[in-house]
């Protein structure tokens, strides 16, 4: 363990940045969680983080109340209405999942693609998947008139009736397919953890927190055979959780693709979506990442080149995205559909057109300033647009679902779509939810995968083979 | 504990001292000793609420348990009415046709606009739960309308009167007799002189006899009638006519042309439904047979007839005389001269002389009830002239002479003010709020030594009147009514009067003339000789019309004496107008009917100052910003409404809002028009408007008035008829229905039959029937002001207006600024400021019942699935919730449950439908309005139209019991039953002799959005316009 730094070779774009040992490296990150002392309200980074619990806390009771309300008297205390059957709910329920979609990219498809670069955000982002499928499972559940029944109704179960559910729904393929994505997650996530509970286990002085961490990593001792194994079931569940990536995101749009409504009857969903939640993804793990990184002295393990690459992945994504929008545009008028046509002319020039035009804004055209290397480097730009992605993409879901909804096919119907404080508040407090969830992660769990930092050292310091040719069956042992 | 007046109660009485008192006092009654020395010993101890407390200590253990157990026993008793005493058994021998669960059916017969509408009550289990109209009965023929509909909330409204009170105080019915008697007893003397009796306009040969009787007691005392919508005008117009009121009917089934002078003909009134059905019925369209009457209508302010009309021109109502008078110098009669009007294009009226000429005896011109008598007068003389009196015009005396309302009710406010009155009896009606604001009723009613109140609600004129007695509904009293054309309907209870203490008009009346009797023996003393025995009377109550009572019509002779013309008004004038749906007030307190969308505004919970858009403009007001309306009497702020197609410079104001008392939901909604009334204005007076600041919100149910271009509600001119009996919009692609699926074939497979509906717009005049009928039927809620301005009312048929701008016969969308937002959308294009030239159009949209509903597979729990008879069925126990059908039916005719709303609760704003009651959960008396055929759905499920799938299945289970297949025409969804046009029919598809099916045949049949392959079973046959060719531009 008393590796000292040796390698002073001076490339700019290292994946670990310092002069870092093996021990530096696990100091520096299960410290974050080792030594609660730095979480104290009265430490300088204790104070932040109490803060912050504290404000997401509030906001987790905004969540109880809403929610406890919306089930003593039903949807109407939202501005649910007809036309617009779906408003807030379902819009959240979409952002959030795209939300989530960023880590389950990072730990799969990255994975297969051995892009090592990944291994010092994805338990990061993993989390924020799991934490964000949370908030988006609240509103399947809660938008339904009657969730105390709809939670096992929507299962197929044999039951005395011979009732099942409509397999031709999207909502019933919904069910499976968020279940799925939230359990595949967390099995991904948590076997990730495992070598790292280990080393907490180890190094933890507090007695308590030894029997917890002990008890986390399922008696792993680190011996080749645990590696092995480990290797090989973290690796089936990437390839398992690839398909998730594109399949989930799909099945959401067909939320939409599959109906009949002009604005959501539309091929082009799937891929845009997917694109969609990739980009918001990485806009939200840069959001978070920028302040912790800075906070906790991770600079050296999430490092600039770590930023730019992400970057370059919302520019890319974004850039489909936007190709997405213009394909909208192109069709609408090209179909001599007149339903279709007028969607399109009513989202650029009706009653909601401000939110149109922020959307292209935010989506289109903010994140082209990411071409620029410089501006990838610089932090305040780049934690501002990803603030700005984070908003288109939440308006772009506000454009589809009730700005379609609310002028469809027969004028008489036509109608304005108003939340109210109650799909604010809930909103909020899912906000609240996912980031009180992510500061107690940041607490109690560590926050980037520490044998996986080491194993990165082992390689940059040219032990390993640099370019994995073959995947490592057995990394150096702790 | 001990009490102060524990020991005070104990004191003896001073003797002494009350033998003072007494002496000054003098000969009021007193209970005792105590209560006349009026202590103040005495006063406390009445105010103490258990005074002999101190008595309790010494109470034992024994007696206190033996009391203790004694009051558990009473106070079970203690909740029970005094009824009379009746034995509980079950029936031995059940009564014949009494089934658990089957319905009945009883003619009777309801008063409107004073006279009787013969209806047909559902009764389940001896509870009246649904009115159709009487199809024996003349003013009928088995339609109804919306107020019909409405009767049945009004029977079982919470806020009936239970009680009587005096003063405001709980009295008893015996007290207010022994009080009334008393009163009378006095007016012996001077031959009743002192009694007057009000009422509103009446029919009911029972109701004139008994007052009769009060005039053989007193024959001073004086009967007065009071409507706040009344004939008034239309008897004066004869008068001048004839020289004697007349009763006048129109037989639109003669009618080839038809001119309505600012007549509202289908929207309300007691002759709209018969009117609508014979109108409807001439207009037949059926493959390359094209038989149709045209409808001109001149009009003042926007009414159904205007949007039905083939030609329509907006005018102001004071200019209509003047009109009135150039068409009666064309059409030769004797006496009259005349300016036309500038704003009256020449050619379009030399256009409608010539056709009227045409038509001659099957010609038929009809005044507004609203319009000056001379009008009235003129257009009888016209109808004389054109030869049209005993074709389509007839002349029936009344069967009491009437009395000029706001004349006889000044002259009462003058003996009040005199001090003339010493009892005033109010039967019925609610005086003190229609009565015009120059007359003070509400100053000087309790000037009246004994006055007394007979009505259902605790209203303006029953706070002001000493005594209140409840009064019974039409559905719970006995009673009789003349039709329009003379026909007597007697009137039985269905169900006993809810409150005990309720009594009707007539039964007061027997009191009043010194005999009480029952309802029954006073109805059965008018006509049991007449029908000839108990045989006779059984047979009439069975059919619900008297044999032989309809009055014969009588030859009228020209006698016209007709004043100056009216001078125009220069400014600005409104007119006072019934509401579509509140009608005078009397429906206030009614749920259904405040969240009825009024026909042309779709304005729901509120009347509003309804404006041109070029009106609105020159005031600088838009929708729900506020005007001062002033005239000579009054002065009100209201919220203006525009409406297109509304002549410029007029105001329209609908009577029966801005209510003071009534009920918990009618108080609150709308503004008091009322007030702006005086005696010689009733209904057209010079008027006032500046704009005032701040805003009112209005909940209207439709905020988009253009079709956009869409092919939605497809219309055209006969010729355009003849060129594409389509009717399709120019430029249309039309997508046949392609499949492999061979439709006929398997339905015949199949041996079921298959349900479809047409709905004919040339014969839908947009009258709500439908969607009164389908809330009664189908227990749907109300929702209140707040939900409707959200967009949540629940009615599952709607009726869809648009408007269009029809020039010289041709017809094309409104631009209106559609990417505008739209809180009430922009009235204000350039396109709707031609008042004559803006053409309202009706559509009503139920569910499509979809073969490939679009609803169906979106459903993620399958609760909403297709039968094999092709209903696209909701299975509420099943529904989650999850609104995804709703987005998905183009036709947004899916219904959802955003709180319960059957249930009530603090989130509406005061609903009061089925069972919901303002802020109050689970009324129990409203809960007996219910079809017990239909679920009542809770918070969280959709809903929408079913075809009336339980009527179906109701003649379903009788056709099968008789072995035999269901008929033609015997399943009537409510909708259909209700329709006074006829335009609706259901029926079985697979059959190719049924109705639905031979209209579904018609080139004019045509899907509302097939495009969308939805195939749709509920179809639409296009709308035609008979536009005169000479108006029509070539």
């Amino acid at each position: 363990m008393a590796i000292k730094p040796t390698d002073n070779r001076p490339t700019p774009d290292l994946l670990i940045e310092g002069r870092h040992s093996y021990e530096t490296i696990t100091e520096g990150i299960a410290g974050v969680v080792l030594n609660q002392q730095r979480h104290s309200p009265f430490h300088p980074v204790g104070k932040k983080w109490t803060f912050i619990f504290l404000l997401t806390f509030a906001f987790v009771n905004v969540l109880l109340v809403a929610v406890g309300w919306l089930l003593y008297q039903g949807i109407g205390i939202w501005g649910n209405n007809q036309p617009s059957g779906w408003g807030f709910d379902i819009i959240n329920f979409v952002w959030w999942i795209g939300i989530g979609h960023a880590g389950t990219l990072i730990s799969a498809i990255l994975l297969l693609m051995r892009q090592r670069w990944r291994m010092s955000i994805n338990r990061f982002a993993e989390a924020m998947t799991i934490f964000a499928v949370m908030c988006a499972g609240m509103y399947p559940l809660l938008h339904t008139g009657r969730p105390w029944v709809a939670f096992y109704w929507l299962m197929p179960y044999p039951n005395w009736m011979s009732l099942w559910p409509q397999f031709r729904s999207p909502l019933m393929w919904d069910v499976f397919a968020v279940s799925t994505y939230f359990t595949v997650s967390l099995l991904f996530w948590g076997i990730g953890l495992v070598p790292d509970f280990a080393t907490l286990r180890d190094r933890a002085k507090n007695n308590f927190a030894k029997y917890i961490y002990g008890f986390a990593s399922l008696g792993w001792r680190g011996s080749a055979r645990h590696w092995h194994r480990y290797e090989t079931a973290y690796l089936i569940l990437g390839g398992l959780s690839t398909p998730l990536v594109l399949s989930v995101h799909s099945i959401v749009s067909f939320d939409f693709a599959v109906s009949i409504l002009p604005g959501w009857h539309t091929t082009i969903f799937p891929p845009y979506f997917v694109a969609g939640a990739v980009y918001a993804g990485f806009a939200m793990v840069l959001f978070l990442a920028i302040p912790v990184r800075k906070w906790y002295n991770l600079t050296d393990f999430i490092t600039m080149k770590h930023i730019d690459w992400m970057c370059k992945i919302m520019l890319a994504t974004g850039l489909i995205v936007f190709y997405g929008y213009l394909s909208e545009i192109f069709f609408a008028f090209y179909s001599g559909n007149q339903f279709e046509r007028f969607m399109m002319l009513n989202r650029m020039f009706g009653p909601y057109a401000p939110f149109y035009w922020a959307l292209i804004f935010c989506n289109g055209v903010a994140p082209q300033i990411l071409w620029a290397p410089k501006m990838r480097r610089t932090i305040p730009v780049v934690f501002v647009i990803t603030l700005i992605v984070s908003v288109g993409m939440w308006l772009e879901r506000f454009i589809i679902i009730p700005v379609s909804l609310h002028r469809d096919f027969l004028p008489s119907s036509w109608g304005m779509y108003v939340p109210t404080m109650w799909d604010i508040g809930m909103y909020l407090g899912t906000i609240g939810f996912f980031f009180m969830m992510m500061f107690l992660f940041i607490r109690f769990l560590p926050l980037i995968s520490i044998f996986e930092m080491r194993d990165l050292l082992h390689r940059d310091k040219g032990h390993g083979p640099h370019h994995d040719p073959e995947p490592q069956a057995v990394p150096e042992a702790v | 504990m001990r009490h102060p007046s524990d020991d005070q109660a104990a004191q003896p009485l001073d003797l002494d001292a009350i033998r003072e008192k007494l002496e000054s006092k003098g000969g009021d009654y007193w209970r005792g000793l105590a209560q006349l020395s009026d202590s103040p010993e005495y006063s406390k101890w009445l105010e103490d609420e258990f005074p002999d407390r101190a008595s309790l200590k010494d109470v034992d253990r024994r007696t206190f348990l033996k009391l203790a157990g004694a009051s558990a026993v009473l106070a079970g008793l203690a909740g029970c009415r005094n009824l009379p005493t009746e034995k509980l058994v079950p029936y031995v021998k059940a009564p014949e046709d009494r089934l658990p669960g089957a319905s009945q059916y009883f003619a009777t017969v309801m008063p409107f606009g004073g006279f009787g509408f013969g209806v047909l009550a559902r009764s389940v289990e001896g509870r009246p739960i649904k009115l159709e109209g009487n199809p024996d009965h003349p003013d009928s023929l088995g339609s109804s309308d919306a107020f019909v509909q409405a009767e049945m909330l009004n029977l079982y409204d919470p806020d009936r009167l239970a009680v009587v009170t005096k003063d405001g105080q709980v009295s008893t019915l015996d007290e207010m007799l022994v009080a009334l008697r008393a009163a009378l007893a006095t007016q012996g003397a001077n031959r009743g002189a002192g009694v007057r009796i009000l009422t509103e306009t009446t029919s009911s040969p029972t109701m004139a006899r008994m007052v009769g009787a009060v005039q053989k007691q007193f024959p001073a005392a004086q009967w007065v009638r009071f409507d706040s919508v009344s004939r008034d005008q239309a008897d004066e117009g004869t008068r001048l006519a004839f020289g004697e009121p007349l009763n006048v009917s129109y037989d639109l089934s003669k009618a080839d042309v038809i001119l309505s002078l600012d007549a509202d003909l289908f929207g309300g009134g007691p002759l709209s439904v018969r009117m609508t059905r014979d109108f409807t019925g001439r207009r037949t369209v059926k493959g390359t047979k094209v038989d149709l009457n045209r409808l001109y209508a001149i009009e003042g302010t926007p009414t159904l007839t205007g949007a039905v009309a083939d030609h329509r021109l907006a005018v102001k109502p004071s200019e209509v005389d003047a009109l009135t008078r150039a068409l009666a110098t064309r059409l030769g009669v004797p006496g009259v001269s005349s300016n036309l009007p500038a704003s009256v294009p020449a050619k379009w009226l030399d256009a409608l002389v010539r056709d009227l000429r045409r038509a001659g005896n099957r010609a038929v011109v009809i005044p507004g009830t609203h319009q000056i008598p001379s009008v009235h007068a003129l257009a009888h003389a016209i109808n004389l002239a054109l030869g049209s009196v005993g074709t389509t015009v007839s002349f029936r005396k009344p069967a009491l002479t009437p009395a000029n309302g706001a004349a006889s009710l000044s002259a009462l406010a003058k003996d009040l003010e005199a001090g003339r009155v010493d009892v005033l009896l109010v039967l019925g009606g609610n005086p003190v709020y229609g009565a015009p604001a120059d007359v003070k009723l509400a100053d000087l009613l309790p000037k009246a030594k004994f006055s007394l109140k007979l009505g259902m609600f605790d209203d303006e004129t029953n706070r002001l009147c000493r005594w209140s007695v409840p009064e019974t509904h039409f559905l719970e009293a006995w009673g009789d009514l003349r039709a329009t054309d003379g026909t007597v309907s007697i009137a039985q209870p269905l169900i006993l009067p809810l409150y005990s203490g309720a009594r009707s008009a007539i039964e007061m009346l027997s009191v009043v003339a010194g005999a009480e009797a029952e309802g029954m023996a006073l109805v059965q003393a008018t006509w049991m000789a007449h029908v000839g025995g108990q045989k006779g009377w059984d047979s009439a109550l069975n059919k619900g019309v008297v044999p032989n009572t309809r009055s014969a019509a009588v030859p009228v002779t020209l006698n016209l004496q007709v004043p100056a013309p009216m001078s125009p008004v220069s400014g600005m004038e409104v007119v006072f107008l019934p509401d579509p749906t509140i009608w005078d007030g009397r429906y206030s307190n009614n749920g259904w009917m405040q969240e009825l969308p009024k026909p042309l505004t779709k304005l729901t919970w509120d009347n509003a100052v309804h404006l041109s858009p070029r009106t609105a403009e020159k005031l600088g007001v838009n929708d729900e910003e506020q005007v001062e309306v002033r005239t000579t009497v009054g002065a009100v702020t209201a919220p203006v409404f525009v409406m297109p197609g509304h002549p410029d410079d007029v105001a329209t104001l609908h009577l029966g809002y801005g209510r003071t008392a009534c009920g918990k939901v009618g108080v609150g909604p709308g503004f008091n028009f009322g007030a702006l009334r005086s005696a010689g204005a009733m209904s057209i007076s010079a008027a006032e408007l500046r704009k005032m600041p701040g805003k009112y919100p209005l909940a209207s149910a439709q905020l988009h008035h253009s079709m956009e271009g869409r092919d939605i509600l497809r219309e055209g001119t006969v010729a355009a008829y003849r060129e594409d009996p389509k009717l399709r919009p120019k430029g249309l692609h039309e997508i046949e229905h392609a499949s492999l699926y061979n439709q006929t074939e398997e339905w015949a497979k199949s041996g079921l039959p298959q349900w479809g509906m047409t709905i004919d717009l040339d014969k839908c005049v947009g009258c709500n029937a439908c969607v009164a009928a389908c809330q009664s039927e189908n227990n749907i809620p109300s929702v209140g002001k707040l939900e409707v301005q959200r967009g949540r009312e629940m009615h599952w048929i709607r009726i869809d207006r648009y408007y269009r701008v029809t020039d010289a016969g041709k017809s094309r969308d409104v631009t209106q600024d559609r990417y505008h937002a739209d809180d009430l959308g922009d009235k204000r294009g350039a396109d709707l400021l031609d008042p004559s030239k803006v053409t309202s159009h009706f559509q009503p949209v139920p569910c499509m019942h979809c073969e490939t509903a679009p609803c169906e597979p979106v459903c993620p729990v399958a609760a909403t699935v297709h039968s094999h008879e092709g209903l696209n069925q909701m299975v509420y126990n099943r529904c989650v919730g999850t609104r995804y059908c709703s987005n998905n039916c183009p036709y947004k005719v899916r219904r959802f449950n955003f709180f319960n709303y059957q249930h009530g609760g603090k989130n509406l704003d005061r609903p009061y439908g089925n069972q919901n009651y303002v802020g109050e959960k689970d009324v129990p008396l409203l809960r007996l309005i219910n079809n017990p055929d239909v679920t009542v759905r809770s918070r969280g499920v959709m809903e929408k139209c079913t075809y009336c799938v339980q009527r179906i299945n109701t003649v379903r289970i009788h056709a099968k019991k008789e072995g035999r297949d269901i008929e033609d025409g015997e399943i009537v969804p409510a909708c259909a039953q209700a329709c006074p046009g006829q335009a609706i029919t259901f029926g079985n598809l697979a059959d190719k002799n049924s109705r639905v099916s031979q209209l579904k045949a018609e080139p004019r049949n045509y899907g509302l959005l097939a495009e969308l392959n939805t195939v749709p079973r509920t179809t639409y046959l296009g709308r035609l316009r008979n536009p005169n060719p000479e108006l029509v531009e070539a």
